[in-house]
Formats: structure tokens, sequence, C-alpha cells
């Protein structure tokens, strides 16, 4: 026997039939087994939950505190460049922001 | 990956056994087919199938998107099979049970009773062979896997998953080949 004529054998070899209806109700069997492996997840205590959210606030306050100082620089430039504007609307031809501050470059229209 | 099967692995993952259910649907009759072939049993595949989803519904978060879900499927469901075969005494009684099996099944073909004879005794055959040899040959014969895949799917190596198919054609085609001249003596 050569192997094209035991797989034919083998092939040959029926499976048994099943109804529409066991097709059909086979996955609601399956999904009704999964009830039982959902309820058994560990659900996060309350412990744990206050934990990451005490850990999560931390960080955003932490966040919030490291770029104030740059978000307050940021504000006071922004007053200036419309306090200089309302004053010198027409003549204001440059801002410029170095480490010496704001500087404006005024020139005739 | 089947896009189809993507996108309901990613939301079985993220709990919906809706999206779960939709897969098995999609999945169930190769999988009755496999646990078929590794049992011989109508009603035992049955239980191994159903099974075989609930442990891949409990694995499923370790799905890995780089392989293909049937694949990764098939491994959970050999696998179930061949916990299932451990016990040896299990695999004679379905030896034995496999000729009953057989003769109480009904078949769209309706095959005549030498083919019927035939088929039974490659079945029979089949079930002789231990498991992890009857488990690649299911997987090469029927399901057309290359040794790779096969190896993929019995985590071993591809040398083997080829080992194993070669010993177990050997077995088969003597077991067979006996069994041709017992019944053409009677």
């Amino acid at each position: 026997m050569n192997d094209f004529e035991l797989e034919s054998r083998l092939k040959a070899v029926p499976l048994p039939t099943r109804s529409d209806e066991y097709w059909e109700q086979f996955p609601q069997n399956v999904r009704s087994q999964l009830r039982p492996v959902l309820a058994a997840r560990p659900r996060m205590s309350f412990a744990h939950r206050l934990a990451w959210s005490s850990a999560a606030a931390s960080a955003c306050l932490i966040f919030a505190l490291a770029l104030w100082p740059t978000v307050e620089v940021m504000v006071k430039d922004i007053r200036t460049v419309r306090r200089e504007l309302v004053q010198l609307p027409g003549h204001l031809r440059v801002l410029m922001a170095d480490e010496h501050g704001m500087r404006y470059l005024i020139a005739d229209k | 990956m089947a896009d189809a099967d993507e996108e309901l692995v990613l939301q079985s993952q993220n709990g919906n056994t809706s999206a779960f259910e939709t897969l098995v649907k999609n999945h169930q009759q190769m999988i009755h087919a496999l646990t078929f072939r590794m049992t011989g049993s109508d009603a035992d595949a049955e239980d191994l199938a159903q099974e075989a989803f609930v442990r891949a519904y409990k694995q499923i978060g370790s799905f890995n998107a780089n392989s293909k879900f049937s694949t990764w499927l098939y491994s959970i469901a050999i696998h179930t099979c061949l916990n299932w075969r451990r016990n040896e005494a299990r695999r004679f009684q379905a030896y034995a049970n496999c000729a009953n099996e057989f003769s109480t099944q009904r078949t769209a073909a309706e095959p005549t009773p030498a083919g019927a004879e035939m088929a039974q005794r490659a079945q029979a055959a089949l079930l002789k062979l231990p498991a992890k040899q009857r488990a690649a040959v299911v997987l090469t014969i029927y399901d057309g896997l290359t040794h790779a895949e096969a190896a993929k799917v019995l985590r071993c190596p591809e040398t083997t998953v080829s080992w194993r198919v070669f010993s177990a054609k050997k077995k088969l085609k003597r077991w067979l080949a006996a069994g041709d001249r017992s019944h053409e003596r009677l």
C-alpha cells in the first residue's frame, strides 16, 4: 500500500452527521459554560482600585506642578503682548523672546 | 489571520461573549472533526469540542495575533484530546467501542457494507496508534497542515512531527494490509 492509497482509505472514514439544530445549539452551549468562567475572573478589590486611582491622581498633580512655572511665564508673556499691542498697534513689527525677556522692534510704518 | 477572526478575537479579549460565540460557530465543524478523529467516539468528540472552546476562551487573553486563530485553536483542541487520552485504559476501551459506534452511525452517503467495513477498519487502526502519532496523522492527512504547521500546533520540533507521521503511516499500512488479508480469507 502506498501513501496515496493509505490517505484515501483514511479520508474515506466518514464523520458523524449532526443536525442543523445541533450546530445552532452548540455555540450557545459553549457560551452558557463561559458564564462561570466570567464570574470566576478576579475583580479588583476596593483597596487595589484606590491605590491605582491615588497613584494616577498624584502623577497628574506632579505633572501639573512641574509645568506650572512654564505656563505662568507663557500667560505673563501673552498679557504683555496684548498690552503692547494696544499701545503701539500700528508700529509693532517683530516680537522676540529670549533669555532676557520679551523684546520688540518698532518701525515707522 | 483572517480579518473576520481578528476583529472577533479582539472583541472576545474585551469580554464580548457574543463575539466568541461567533468564533465558535465559524470553527465548530473543524474542531468536531478533529476531536472525532482523535477519539473515535461521537459523544466524546462533542464533549471535547466543547471543552476545547471553553479552554480557548479562558486563554484568549494570551492569544498572539502574529499566528492564525485557527492554528491556535487547533493546538488547544489537540492538547485537550491528548490530555483526555492519557488514560491508557480509555484508549483501549474506545478502540473496542469503535465497532459499536460505527455500526450505529448513519451517514448521508449510506456506504455499502464493504465500504463501511473498510472505513471501520481504517478508523480502528487510527485509534490503535499512540495518541501523539494519531494527532500528527490527523493534522497532516485530514487537515492538510504541513509538518511545520503541525509542529506549531503540537508544540514540538518539525522533525518530531515528520518521524511520528512516518512511523504512524508504517503501522497503519501494516495493520490495514493484515486486516484486508484476513477479510479476504473470510
